[in-house]
């Protein structure tokens, strides 16, 4: 179905050929799993078990040791073959720990336990969400415990929970709401009890609104929370965490965002599987579709899992791919390698083909201007990458640079294919932003 | 890193524009009708003039390319701007001529500042007012006379009496047209005007084939290779002004002037939708282009008048550049305005 997503401060619209996902259950087991031991923007963590070691399903494989590091749990029992250099789907290569399938499982197939949250303390939810290495995957992904350890610790404990996708290509999350609702609340319950949160807000597109139950059940999850119900426009970006702020604001006190935590679908199921089901982050949903592949489906994946073999679960190629793209058309990574490994920040897989996404080539900036039209911003991509480029960078348009949302619509509509704001978001890297 | 056959390119994957090649090939492919009309008429003079302005301008380019290497061919832009300059000189000034002003605009408008896109002076504008001011009698001179405007009292009528040459079947299709479509709405196309649509008297090319720069115009927006802001209030303000203001030294009335007559004669409309849209002399905001192309239009009235001019609009486009930069410097303030209060 053809869907035009129109752009936030332009009258200019983004077409997108929008495929109804299909839940096909739990994807196969892979015979080999790698499994990095950084799946976040951080520090990696350090390997507890050695090569040729037995290793059981869930059980903890690397300790994340600093504030920017989570644990890392094998997905799969068997044998720790080895750690190896692979190819990571944010483009990035990092270690991994080789675990070839063999032995029992503990959790698939047995009985899934029901821990009562509702009288856990906030510092033992909290607890948990560290031990079973849970990751923040709104925006750029990080460890999610450092950052409620934080909340708790300021006055007003402020939780927003984003119920679609920043990326709308990406559809995971849009697909986790209408599929998946009262898991969802039920999460954000938890992670509202373990920061002793005041204020919730659950941010909707119109279409997802209806997805929403009668709010006096909502409520009884909440005791001590107000919970707002906001409702976002259909234009992109609309889900970053600036583009939240913005919408909450015109309604209240922005202090009140100062220390709040933004949270997405696939966190929040995370969470639940955390404290409700005792299991670690071993599994993730992933959308696999595009016109180079025969069938589009969501499965419930194991991490380490090889995209290839998802691929191969989906019917295979339709037509030779030009780009194998992780997490969304829009803010996506291209990878070029299938046995690139499912982690805890993969949601979707789109294989293009020649035709939906030819080859170019990147030429000078024709002076265009609708990089600065369509910014959200209200940067001038144009004119700061060309002072980057050249040095001429002051200290004013680095500080002007860090407003930059990274949701690359100066790039959508760039005719000279300049990758405008990965340079500015590398500038602002190297800056400390 | 591995070997692959799959691309792999930073985000986004998904692009809503044609690449600046793509927009070079698609103008191209709007500018054959004229070559082919051209040809059927036997205007190889014209042919020969497009030919050598395209070869002076990559001249000027290649000479810039060699000392300051980049990558300025590829985009194929410098073969359009020489085409379009070609269109715009008179089929009689001689090869030589043409190719000199062709390679001295754009070595000094385009090709000295870097290539597309950071030029603020149009190079195709600069070739055509050197070509005026060195051969001012080798372009047509005003075609409607005052003493006609002021004995017929509109600029078309003036026109058909001083030897306004009809093509052969404008009369029996003019009156096909009123008599079964026009006269149900109750309007009446005087004789002549399908001459101005289909082919404008003049030596030169580009006021001529009205009818394909429409439709050119057209094929350009709807493909996002031009930006429609500009060439709209251009022509709507100069429209305005030619209905408001073009009959007031005759009549001394306001109103009533021919605005289609203005529009389809002196190259307006070529002006409009190939050579105001250059991106590198363009303002970047909509307030911006609103602003630049409405004076654009406005002073286009002034230099051109109510139609028929020989080049006047070429020098329009000239001081529009020059507003224009006055214009992009007040958008950078408003930009760096907006930006700090952001951050």
């Amino acid at each position: 179905m053809n869907r035009y997503i129109r752009f936030k401060k332009c009258f200019e619209y983004i077409p997108f050929d929008e495929i109804d996902p299909v839940y096909c259950g739990n994807a196969y087991l892979p015979g080999v799993a790698f499994v990095p031991l950084l799946q976040h923007d951080g520090l990696p963590a350090e390997p507890i078990v050695s090569e040729g070691n037995r290793i059981t399903e869930g059980q903890m494989i690397a300790r994340g040791k600093m504030a920017d590091s989570t644990h890392v749990h094998a997905p799969i029992p068997g044998i720790l073959q080895e750690f190896r250099e692979i190819p990571l789907p944010d483009g990035s290569v990092g270690t991994a720990a080789v675990i070839l399938l063999s032995g029992s499982f503990n959790i698939i197939g047995k009985k899934e336990s029901q821990y009562p949250w509702q009288t856990m303390a906030p510092s033992e939810i909290l607890h948990i969400i560290s031990d079973k290495g849970v990751i923040n995957t709104f925006g750029a992904p990080i460890p999610l415990y450092p950052q409620l350890k934080e909340a708790l610790h300021t006055s007003t404990n402020c939780l927003v929970m984003r119920f679609f996708d920043d990326d709308p290509t990406c559809q995971l999350d849009t697909y986790l709401v209408r599929h998946g609702f009262k898991k969802l609340i039920e999460g954000l319950a938890i992670l509202a009890r373990s920061i002793s949160a005041t204020m919730v807000y659950l941010i909707f597109k119109r279409k997802e609104r209806s997805y929403i139950p009668d709010m006096s059940e909502i409520e009884g999850l909440f005791p001590n929370c107000v919970i707002s119900v906001l409702n976002s426009n259909d234009r992109y970006p609309a889900g970053n965490c600036k583009q939240l702020a913005d919408l909450i604001s015109e309604t209240k006190s922005s202090k009140e965002l100062a220390h709040a935590v933004f949270v997405e679908p696939v966190t929040v199921i995370s969470v639940y599987d955390a404290v409700v089901k005792n299991q670690p982050v071993i599994y993730r949903y992933v959308f696999i579709g595009g016109p180079a592949v025969y069938k589009s489906a969501v499965l419930k994946v194991k991490i380490g899992t090889p995209i290839g073999d998802l691929i191969e679960e989906c019917g295979g190629f339709r037509t030779t791919p030009s780009r194998i793209v992780i997490n969304g058309l829009l803010t996506g990574t291209a990878i070029y390698d299938l046995d690139t490994p499912v982690t805890k920040m993969t949601k979707s897989i789109h294989l293009l083909d020649k035709e939906s996404c030819p080859e170019y080539v990147v030429r000078n900036c024709i002076h265009c201007g609708r990089c600065r039209q369509v910014c959200p911003a209200g940067i001038d991509p144009m004119r700061a990458v060309y002072n980057i480029r050249h040095g001429n960078l002051s200290v004013e348009q680095k500080k002007m640079l860090k407003a930059c949302q990274y949701c690359g619509c100066c790039a959508i509509v760039c005719p000279a294919r300049i990758p405008l704001h990965q340079i500015i978001k590398e500038t602002n890297r190297n800056n400390g932003a | 890193m591995k070997h692959t056959d799959w691309i792999v390119s930073p985000a986004p994957f998904i692009l809503t524009r044609p690449t600046v090649s793509q927009m070079s090939l698609f103008t191209f492919l709007t500018t054959i009708p004229y070559f082919i009309m051209l040809i059927f008429e036997k205007d190889y003079a014209a042919v020969i003039n497009i030919f050598v302005t395209v070869a002076g301008a990559i001249l000027a380019e290649l000479i810039t390319h060699h000392l300051d290497y980049k990558d300025m061919l590829a985009d194929g832009s410098v073969i359009i701007a020489g085409i379009v300059t070609g269109l715009l000189l008179p089929n009689t000034l001689g090869v030589l001529v043409c190719f000199i002003v062709s390679f001295s605009g754009f070595l000094v408008a385009r090709a000295i500042f870097g290539g597309n896109g950071c030029y603020w002076m149009n190079p195709v504008a600069v070739s055509v007012c050197i070509a005026f001011i060195s051969f001012p009698s080798i372009f047509p001179e005003v075609q409607v006379s005052t003493d006609s405007l002021q004995t017929i009292g509109n600029a078309f009528g003036a026109l058909k009496l001083d030897h306004f040459p009809q093509i052969a079947a404008d009369q029996s299709i003019t009156q096909f047209c009123n008599t079964e479509f026009l006269s149900h709405l109750g309007i009446k196309l005087p004789e002549g005007y399908l001459t101005l649509f289909w082919n404008s008297p003049s030596v030169i090319p580009a006021f001529r084939y009205n009818v394909f720069i429409l439709i050119a115009s057209i094929i350009l927006i709807a493909m996002n290779v031009i930006d429609w802001v500009v060439p709209l209030f251009f022509l709507f303000i100069y429209g305005l002004c030619v209905y408001l203001f073009s009959l007031m030294s005759v009549s001394g009335h306001i109103g009533g002037g021919d605005i289609l007559f203005a529009l389809l004669t002196s190259g307006i409309l070529f002006i409009a939708f190939y050579v105001l849209p250059d991106t590198s002399t363009n303002p970047k905001t909509f307030p911006g282009k609103v602003f630049s192309g409405s004076v654009a239009g406005f002073l286009a009235f002034f230099l051109c008048g109510p139609g028929s001019s020989s080049v006047g609009c070429v020098f329009i486009v000239l001081i529009s550049n020059t507003v224009n930069t006055v214009i992009e410097y007040l958008e950078d303030i408003w930009a760096h305005h907006l930006t700090g209060a952001v951050s």
